[in-house]
């Protein structure tokens, strides 16, 4: 079983690193307006942090069941039902990014400048999307974490 | 392999963009269909929803491999379209879901 002191410091590698994702996320957000402009260090490294961050909260997931939801959900619902809206909210983030990711990496590919710009616009479209959730997701965490935490 | 890359890639997109809206489909019905237990009593559980979800969703996403790529070979333009315009329904998707149907 995982220790508590180590659960208290992976919460806060994930709530530090979550708040970098919002960051990092927001830098393709903007620079992708453009469907001409390249940014693959920006989008690899805003992805790249996205997952991560995704892989420490589904680390620590089970271990939030099994000691903190439950006494969240009994002194304030409120708070428990703000951290299930973060999981969902958190889900796409990913998702999205990972899908800006893949259409920005792949643009040299498509040759038709029509394609390649509806491509563009996808990862462009994607990032915003993601930004704006993790955003959500990020202040949520924090609202429950700044309430109860392992 | 060169020759199929672009079809491929929009595969990819495709099966990353159906989990999340896989993701908040099955979300959605657990809220507006099943009874579900109150989260405050259910002191330990070995089942847990959200990666039971991810699951499904990666499970569809590989079911639409097929059909992403021969979607894409047939006309690539047009699919790159349509996930263009799914990109949004997606986020819109997952967004609605997560706020009002948490």
């Amino acid at each position: 079983m995982t220790t508590t002191l180590l659960l208290r410091v992976l919460e806060r590698v994930h709530g530090h690193l979550g708040w970098l994702t919002v960051a990092a996320l927001l830098h393709p957000a903007i620079f992708l307006r453009n469907p001409r402009r390249r940014a693959r260090l920006s989008v690899s490294l805003a992805t790249g942090f996205c997952i991560v961050t995704a892989l420490f909260g589904a680390y620590i997931y089970p271990e939030y069941r099994n000691r903190v939801k439950q006494h969240i959900f009994i002194e304030v619902p409120k708070l428990g039902w703000m951290f299930e809206r973060k999981e969902h909210l958190a889900v796409g983030a990913v998702a999205l990014a990972l899908a800006g990711c893949i259409a920005h990496l792949s643009l040299p590919v498509y040759t038709e400048d029509a394609t390649r710009r509806n491509v563009a616009v996808l990862a462009h479209r994607a990032f915003v999307a993601a930004f704006l959730l993790a955003f959500a997701v990020a202040v949520l965490g924090v609202s429950v974490a700044s309430y109860k935490s392992f | 392999m060169r020759k199929h890359l672009p079809a491929a890639i929009a595969t990819a997109l495709a099966s990353v963009l159906s989990i999340p809206a896989t993701y908040a489909v099955l979300r959605a019905y657990d809220v507006l269909f099943k009874k579900e237990p109150d989260p405050a009593k259910i002191v330990w559980s070995a089942y847990i929803a959200m990666f039971w979800r991810l699951g499904v969703g990666s499970y569809v996403a590989g079911m639409l491999i097929p059909l992403a790529f021969m979607a894409a070979r047939a006309d690539l333009a047009k699919t790159v379209r349509v996930l263009c315009t799914c990109v949004v329904v997606v986020a819109v998707l997952i967004g609605f879901q997560g706020i009002f149907m948490p």
